[in-house]
């Protein structure tokens, strides 16, 4: 299907530009700036949705893996973030002057959030490898370190999340990546051939062809803008991420408002799904908005309307907050 | 959907959700020891928002997707109004039923509850759920009201009795009597508040026994339980503490006499960690479990677990009790029909008395004559600290970041965000 969008583009674009060569210089910029628009709308949208069109609903994969929600959603650096949420959760570490440290020893109960459940605790640190790795890690090294240094550090450990993203079709592997590059950009590429034909028609005929050179320019940085963005989480990959944010509604609304209610396990999850922006009230330390996405909670009136909360008996009538 | 005779629910709130969730939806894939709920409620003014357009338009299918997720999985979901004002001097406004009855259909609700108070006059809402009279001319109009309530409600309203702040100084009837009468004039199901129970007893010397002899415990459709402290002699039902032994022995002593009920715990603030809700569930179902199959087997005992206090209950726990052991009551009786609608004078000076009340605890108004200016004092003061508190709720919820480590934080990550990973 994308193939024959791409001959159609293709075809209308040289079409058309084979038809304007021969025209005046404003008039061709014209019709060069409106195939430039239509080339970059192409591309943006065969770049995102270059993959195969979704399974039936009960055919996708599900999972509950928070690093590999946490990557769909952000990369590498969310799946760091959401290690250290949990780690801090856990009163493992602390952040102190932008950057993440261990606990002292002697005082990792400082840690206000940290959940009495030692087993809790236990279980969490047995079974995920990522944050045994980290506290490893920032113990190796003793001293703060910067999320970016934590991720640039953890690389090799970070990579099986991608790995599987990608086994199971979450993921653009290289060879999607370049044919989606590819595609997307042919016309814009064609395009570029077109003006180029142009500048040299018009320098035979001694034409300023000072703007259609700098259209050129543009056209480049466009193409070059389009590769290092073309979204490499695939259409699965967004539409499970967008059912766990649905299937875990409820999850997003206690945290943002009563983390004290949560698992080490939902503080993860909650960080993987949602971003650690999430956490509204009670983890302070952890509300430091996430770069790419800034979760989306439906705040209910409720929030404000409880049934009671007061003195002698419920009270009605809220109002007001919504 | 139906209630289980025997269900455990919790209040949905933000705050309980994901409880809620794995307690229910996810509860067999979670697979920890965690008590299964059979039923939840919902604040029905909080989903009235949701549910209506970004231009007032009525919508449908725009519950909170975590709501529907529940509905989905079979988990009856009750909507609970609290702003109905069912005992106000003039009858519910057609538009608050019209956004309640959506409320009911978009949660195919098997039931819907309400309050027996008042919680407006003078043209102030008091934020609060404030005692009627208990006389003749009130319960009238609180009947015509609740009638006029069913009559646009889809599905059967149960009422809940309140604990009172204060009380009426020309009371000419009991509470129960008030329910009872309440409950033959319009058919009405009836919310047993136990912990409201406890506050009327501690506060106002409310007789246990004789309440629950005059209840007509057929009517009980479901049971809350809440928390609460006392301070000073009086009891404050605050629904951010813990349900306290005497609360979960007067629900002890309740279901001994009604027989089992579903009941569901409340909780609006002060939630505590996970363990300790779900520790307070745990405490209220194991009441829950101990009540005799039915009231007419006579076993009035009160479990172990039910802690100190007075756990007796009248050898009169029997009479009327129809309920079947494993579903929960339907609702009592029919509506009876024809009966005379309110005389506008009979409202106007119920509103009058209303007012006069409303005017003294919120504006600084005189004590109506018989009122207990201290009572009156209490009021004002529970009522103030209220909506202080639902206005720092509200800044919350809408600035819910703190600034401070905020900034640094996202400075951290502004400053890391140019190193590539």
């Amino acid at each position: 299907m994308q193939w024959i969008w791409v001959i159609v583009w293709s075809a209308v674009l040289m079409v058309v530009g084979g038809f304007s060569l021969n025209l005046p210089g404003p008039d061709f910029l014209g019709i060069y700036f409106c195939l430039y628009l239509g080339a970059l709308l192409f591309a943006l949208v065969l770049g995102r949705n270059f993959d195969k069109p979704l399974p039936p609903e009960a055919e996708r994969p599900t999972t509950t893996n928070p690093y590999i929600l946490a990557y769909l959603r952000a990369g590498n650096r969310a799946v760091v973030v959401t290690a250290l949420t949990s780690l801090y959760r856990r009163g493992e570490v602390v952040f102190a002057k932008e950057k993440v440290t261990r606990a002292p020893a002697d005082k990792t109960r400082r840690n206000k959030h940290a959940p009495p459940d030692e087993v809790d605790r236990k279980a969490d640190a047995e079974s995920v490898w990522l944050e045994a790795h980290l506290l490893e890690l920032l113990d190796k090294r003793g001293e703060p370190m910067t999320i970016a240094e934590v991720a640039a550090a953890s690389e090799p450990e970070l990579r099986p999340v991608k790995t599987t993203a990608t086994r199971y079709g979450l993921v653009r592997g290289p060879d999607t990546m370049l044919r989606a590059a590819l595609l997307s950009l042919l016309p814009m590429v064609l395009l570029f051939l077109i003006g180029l034909i142009k500048i040299g028609i018009g320098s035979e005929r001694h034409r300023p062809v000072t703007f259609l050179a700098l259209s050129l320019v543009v056209i480049v940085i466009t193409a070059v803008l389009l590769v290092v963005k073309l979204p490499t989480v695939s259409r699965l990959g967004r539409a499970l991420l967008d059912a766990a944010k649905e299937r875990h509604h409820a999850l997003s609304l206690t945290a943002n408002r009563a983390i004290s209610q949560l698992s080490i396990a939902d503080v993860r999850l909650a960080a993987g799904v949602f971003g650690v922006a999430i956490f509204g009230n009670g983890l302070e330390a952890l509300t430091f908005a996430d770069q790419f996405t800034a979760a989306q909670v439906s705040t209910l009136s409720s929030s404000c309307g409880s049934s009671c909360g007061g003195g002698g008996g419920c009270g009605g009538g809220c109002g007001g907050c919504s | 959907m139906k209630l289980a005779a025997r269900a455990l629910g919790l209040g949905w709130r933000p705050e309980t959700a994901r409880l809620v969730e794995t307690s229910t939806v996810d509860h067999e894939a979670r697979g920890s020891g965690q008590l299964p709920l059979g039923f939840v409620e919902v604040i029905a003014e909080s989903l009235m928002g949701a549910m209506r357009g970004p231009s007032g338009l009525r919508l449908e299918a725009t519950l909170p997707a975590s709501l529907t997720r529940l509905l989905r999985a079979g988990v009856p979901v009750v909507p609970h109004g609290v702003s109905l004002g069912l005992g106000s001097a003039m009858p519910p406004e057609k538009k608050r039923l019209a956004a309640l009855a959506r409320v009911c259909k978009a949660l195919a609700a098997p039931v819907v509850s309400e309050h027996i108070a008042f919680v407006r006059a003078a043209g102030s809402e008091t934020g609060h759920l404030l005692p009627i009279p208990r006389k003749p001319a009130a319960l009238a109009i609180l009947s015509d009201n609740v009638r006029r309530a069913q009559d646009a409600l889809p599905v059967p309203l149960v009422l809940e009795n309140i604990a009172a702040l204060f009380t009426w100084p020309d009371d000419a009837m009991q509470d129960a009597e008030l329910l009872a009468e309440l409950v033959h004039r319009t058919g009405v199901g009836l919310l047993l508040d136990v912990a409201n129970l406890h506050a009327n007893v501690v506060n106002h010397g409310l007789h246990l026994p004789s309440f629950l002899t005059t209840l007509p415990s057929a009517a009980v459709v479901y049971m809350h339980v809440a928390g609460g402290i006392e301070r000073a002699g009086f009891y404050h039902d605050t629904h951010a503490h813990p349900a306290s032994p005497a609360v979960l022995a007067t629900l002890a002593t309740v279901l001994a006499h009604v027989g089992p009920r579903p009941v569901l715990l409340e909780r609006d603030d002060g939630f505590g960690s996970r363990a300790e809700l779900v520790a307070e569930l745990d405490a209220v179902a194991r009441v829950l479990a101990t009540a005799p199959a039915s009231a007419a087997e006579g076993d009035t005992s009160a479990p172990a677990s039910a802690a100190e206090g007075d756990t007796s209950a009248p050898a009169s726990a029997a009479e009327g009790d129809t309920s079947a052991p494993g579903v929960a009551p339907a609702l009592p009786h029919p509506r009876p029909a024809g009966c005379p609608s309110v005389s506008l004078s009979a409202r106007r000076a119920l509103a009058l008395e209303q007012d006069a009340l409303v005017r003294a605890v919120m504006s600084g108004g005189p004590v109506p004559k018989g009122h207990d200016p201290l009572a009156l004092e209490r009021t004002r003061t529970t009522l103030l600290a209220k909506q202080q508190r639902l206005v720092e709720r509200c800044e919350r919820s809408h600035h819910p970041r703190p600034p401070l480590l905020t900034r640094v934080l996202r400075q951290l990550l502004k400053t890391t965000k140019t190193t590539p990973i």
